[in-house]
């Protein structure tokens, strides 16, 4: 509120301004409104007056007609009907104001009937006086003294109502026609209802009374009263036809006629809008009116404006008036408020700027004395002319020790004696060291010791001198931090060193790839031999590896997972070696990818024991299989045999029912076979046990090679001769050394396969020596062998074919003996075959 | 006297028993692998078909299973290992409606008589 009123005194200008515009503005209309309320007043006086004269002259005119038909009945001693009818035809004819002319005599009782034969003589048939009852209806008058009925009308059209009546039978007619009889002079009625009214106007009648004097008669006074020429008007009608002329001109005015004979009793006879009827009144009217006296009444014409009559004439300035001022006043205000607030804002401006100058003042000094850093300015000539309180602290001087003392008692030797020459060097060249940067030097305390510090100097002229500021920051700590940083990068160098971990740096957005000597040696590769870049990682990559490695290293740096993987990569001298590799990326603001650092290990043997226990356990696993299905097959093997033998011996045994001796021969021989069976796959079961177990021993001595291979085929020949078939041996005779036994057991295992499985063709048999190496061949025409079967088929318990082996005869175990003992002498056997033609063993023995 | 049709690869148990069951005036038809015996046992109409279980070209499960596909009802009876109680149930999974175990019993032919009664 307080604010408000200084506000308010300080604008007083602008206030009193605005006041006094506003008030002159107001008094501007109200003048301007009056003037133009005047000039309206002035032109409706005008047109008001125009009726006036009009409406008086029509009156006058009426009353003339009646003068006039009063001359004709003093001129005449008899006026007939038609007489009148011929008179007044001219004057109803030029004034239509006027709605009948009529005779009214003054007939006495006496006279009554020869006025009605008179009547009916001129041909009105039913012509009677008449008066109205107290009911309104016409009856023919009452007998009296006097009568005063109209007895010629004129025009008779629409007046016929009228004739007959007796004016003396009405109150109103009756008091002016006494009064004019009285009188003399012509006499107007009040307002009354025409006997011919068909509208609802309102109508009055002017009697003008005839006076005759007797014939020879002088004497003024000594006249007869004949009657009254009478005027019969309709006050609209009247009105109407007063204006006609200026009609025009009147418009838009309302038009109002009172008769006002009786000041007490106003009677409005007529009010009419000239124009527009209907429209209502405007709230803002003016009024005036006219005084008419004629025929001993007084009417008053007034006239009303109307809305459309003040648009038609008033002016509308007085608005603009109002507006033009209250314009101007806004306007000369602002400016005036513009003016005042201007000057008010400068010296507000004045008193900000001098506070933000004093506040800025203090800010400096705060920040010189509250400043870490220590701020120390020097003269040109090296002299100190500001040492703050960091710098007291900093130095160990007080204020009063150092200022106006040369700055090189803060600095120990070298800087000490440079110091001057630097300045010197520097005011005559120009040349910075320190000026307008910084760097490490050393500072020295007041008690002698030294500490580095980081020295940053600005330059200032100030009134034409030179003034150096110099920051001072104190480095001991952060040297110490160094120190220390320095050790754990030195310890954690030398962690990474003995775990022999690689550290590497890959700059995604050039591609540059970084290296430690750890790195390469993890490698295989020299420092001269790695170009640094991305593509070298890959190509080190092993084949199998490349492409899962990378699309791992991509997402790591897309941000979708972290890098931590495993996988091989081959050295330049083809050396494959697992490593395992983890890696942090370093990202911006905007999640792009900008530098990957990790580490590599080398993780080949801990890979390498992995897969030697991965496949120990494999092995064990197919060995335990092999086993049980062994056993399996082995169970079945033994069994058949046995069921056999067992089998016929209930036969045997049989006392009710022997056996013909035919019928033992054929038991005996099937029970022997069964029994060689047995026995044969027990031998077989029994080697194959001990060369497992590693208990089978070569009996080695001098063997020839044609006998023996001999021996074996003829052991066939029979067998063969009952299959049709031949068996060829093609052998050079020489001698080797090795175990004979199991050397004939190999061949008659073959040549027995290869007779078994033969059905036609023929069976060869073929050895040779080449240098200490023996090679034999047993080839046939057989059945061949499934190329599936072929690669385990020196496997111990592979069959083919369960039950195909004991079809044909055989353990199944031969071919397994054949390879180890083949093995057992130092060579090897192979075979190739091909389904439906025929197989060949070959095996060596050295 | 019954009609009984054998299927057994081994020749040497297929004469033995065909021996046993003759001289107990039987009359044997011997068959080496299951697809002859599926093939026998809808031509000839056997009291009894005793079946191999292992055997080449088709096992003796598999002919079972063939035969009771194709709406065989005679008995069919699976000789099997009798170490390998696994293969007996299995043979029975076959369709077998009972088993015997090799080596054959003393009393073989009695429980294959007693077998073909019951049926």
């Amino acid at each position: 509120m307080k604010k408000w009123l200084q506000e308010f005194i300080a604008h007083w200008v602008s206030w009193s301004v605005l006041i006094a515009g506003l008030l002159m503005s107001y008094i501007g209309f109200q003048v301007a409104s009056e003037l133009e309320v005047r000039a309206v007043q002035i032109e409706q006086n005008r047109i008001t007056d125009l009726a006036s004269n009009a409406l008086t002259k029509e009156l006058e005119i009426s009353q003339g007609v009646l003068s006039s038909i009063s001359g004709l009945f003093l001129a005449s001693s008899f006026v007939s009907r038609d007489g009148f009818a011929l008179f007044t035809k001219q004057a109803l004819t030029s004034h239509t104001a006027i709605q009948a002319l009529e005779w009214v005599p003054h007939i006495r009782d006496s006279d009554r009937e020869t006025y009605r034969n008179r009547a009916i003589q001129d041909g009105i048939q039913d012509y009677v006086i008449k008066e109205r009852n107290p009911l309104g209806k016409m009856t023919p008058a009452t007998e009296r003294s006097e009568y005063f009925p109209v007895y010629y009308v004129e025009p008779v059209i629409s007046n016929e109502a009228a004739l007959g009546f007796d004016l003396a039978s009405n109150e109103k007619r009756q008091v002016s026609l006494e009064k004019a009889r009285q009188t003399r002079q012509p006499q107007a009625t009040a307002s009354i209802t025409l006997l011919q009214e068909k509208e609802q106007q309102k109508g009055f009648l002017i009697f003008h009374p005839i006076f005759k004097l007797a014939e020879g008669e002088t004497d003024p006074q000594q006249t007869n009263f004949q009657g009254f020429a009478l005027g019969v008007f309709r006050i609209g009608d009247l009105f109407e036809a007063a204006i006609k002329p200026i009609k025009k001109r009147l418009a838009p005015l309302q038009f109002e006629i009172t008769d006002v004979t009786n000041q007490n009793q106003p009677d409005l006879l007529l009010r009419q809008s000239t124009e527009v009827p209907t429209e209502p009144l405007a709230s803002q009217t003016w009024r005036t009116s006219r005084l008419i006296h004629f025929a001993n009444r007084s009417w008053k014409l007034s006239s009303i404006t109307t809305p459309k009559f003040i648009a038609q004439h008033k002016e509308k300035n007085h608005w603009f008036v109002l507006a033009t001022g209250i314009t101007l006043t806004l306007l000369l205000t602002a400016y005036i408020h513009t003016l005042t607030r201007r000057t008010s804002i400068i010296s507000q401006l004045v008193e900000q700027r001098t506070q933000a100058l004093q506040s800025s003042e203090q800010l400096n000094r705060s920040i010189v004395e509250n400043a870490v850093d220590a701020v120390i300015t020097i003269d040109e000539k090296g002299n100190i002319s500001l040492f703050s309180p960091a710098a007291i602290k900093m130095f160990g001087y007080s204020g009063e020790e150092v200022i106006g003392q040369n700055v090189m008692m803060l600095m120990p030797e070298p800087y000490r004696s440079e110091h001057d020459g630097y300045l010197l060097h520097h005011k005559q060249t120009g040349e910075n060291q320190i000026i307008g940067s910084g760097r490490e030097v050393v500072g020295q305390h007041k008690d002698g010791h030294t500490f580095p510090i980081h020295l940053a100097v600005g330059e200032a002229h100030i009134d034409n001198k030179i003034l150096y500021v110099g920051t001072i920051s104190d480095l001991t700590e952060i040297k110490k931090n160094e120190q220390a940083l320095l050790d754990v990068k030195n310890r954690l160098d030398l962690a990474a060193r003995s775990g022999n971990i690689g550290v590497w740096d890959y700059d995604v957005i050039t591609g540059e790839l970084v290296w430690d000597e750890r790195m390469l040696a993890l490698y295989g590769v020299e420092r001269e031999q790695f170009p640094g870049t991305f593509e070298a990682w890959l190509q080190a990559l092993h084949p199998d590896d490349s492409v899962r490695a990378e699309t791992e290293l991509n997402e790591a740096i897309n941000g979708g997972a972290p890098f931590d993987t495993e996988f091989r990569i081959l050295w330049p001298n083809g050396q494959e070696r697992h490593l395992h590799a983890t890696a942090t990326v370093l990202f911006d603001n905007k999640k792009r990818a900008l530098r990957m650092i990790g580490t590599k290990i080398d993780i080949t043997q801990h890979k390498l024991s992995e897969k030697a226990q991965c496949e120990a356990r494999e092995t064990a696993e197919k060995a335990n299989q092999q086993k049980s299905a062994f056993l399996n097959i082995m169970s079945h093997e033994l069994r058949s045999p046995l069921t056999v033998i067992l089998g016929y011996l209930p036969v045997l045994k049989n006392r009710k029912q022997a056996p013909s001796p035919e019928l033992v021969t054929q038991i005996a021989d099937d029970m022997d076979s069964s029994g060689q069976h047995l026995l044969a796959m027990i031998n077989d079961l029994l080697d194959i046990s001990k060369i497992e177990a590693g208990q089978m021993e070569l009996k080695l001595k001098e063997i020839r090679i044609q006998p023996l291979i001999f021996e074996v085929v003829q052991r066939f020949e029979h067998q063969a001769q009952q299959k049709y078939l031949h068996i060829h041996s093609n052998v050079e005779d020489f001698k080797f050394k090795g175990d004979e036994l199991r050397l004939r057991q190999i061949l008659i295992n073959l040549i027995g396969n290869a007779l078994k499985f033969t059905h036609t063709g023929s069976i060869t048999v073929s050895a040779c020596k080449k240098d200490d190496c023996i090679t034999f061949q047993i080839s046939d025409t057989g059945i061949g062998i499934p190329e599936a079967e072929l690669p385990f088929i020196f496997d111990t318990f592979r069959q083919i074919d369960d039950s195909s082996t004991r079809k044909v005869g055989g353990s199944g175990l031969g071919l397994a003996i054949c390879k180890k003992l083949v093995e057992l002498h130092g060579g090897s056997i192979q075979v190739t075959s091909t389904h439906g033609v025929g197989t060949t063993f070959t095996f060596t023995v050295s | 006297m019954a009609k009984i049709l054998l299927a057994e690869d081994d020749s040497f148990i297929a004469r033995m028993i065909t021996l046993r069951l003759t001289m107990r005036d039987h009359q044997v038809e011997h068959v080496e692998n299951g697809l002859e015996a599926f093939k026998e046992a809808q031509t000839g109409s056997y009291d009894l078909i005793l079946m191999d279980m292992h055997m080449p070209v088709m096992d003796g499960h598999e002919a079972t299973k063939k035969l009771r596909e194709k709406g065989y009802q005679g008995l069919i009876v699976a000789v099997t290992a009798s170490v390998m109680s696994a293969d007996s149930e299995k043979a029975i999974m076959s369709g077998c409606n009972d088993t015997l175990t090799k080596p054959i019993e003393v009393d073989f032919e009695d429980r294959v008589e007693a077998l073909i009664t019951e049926a």
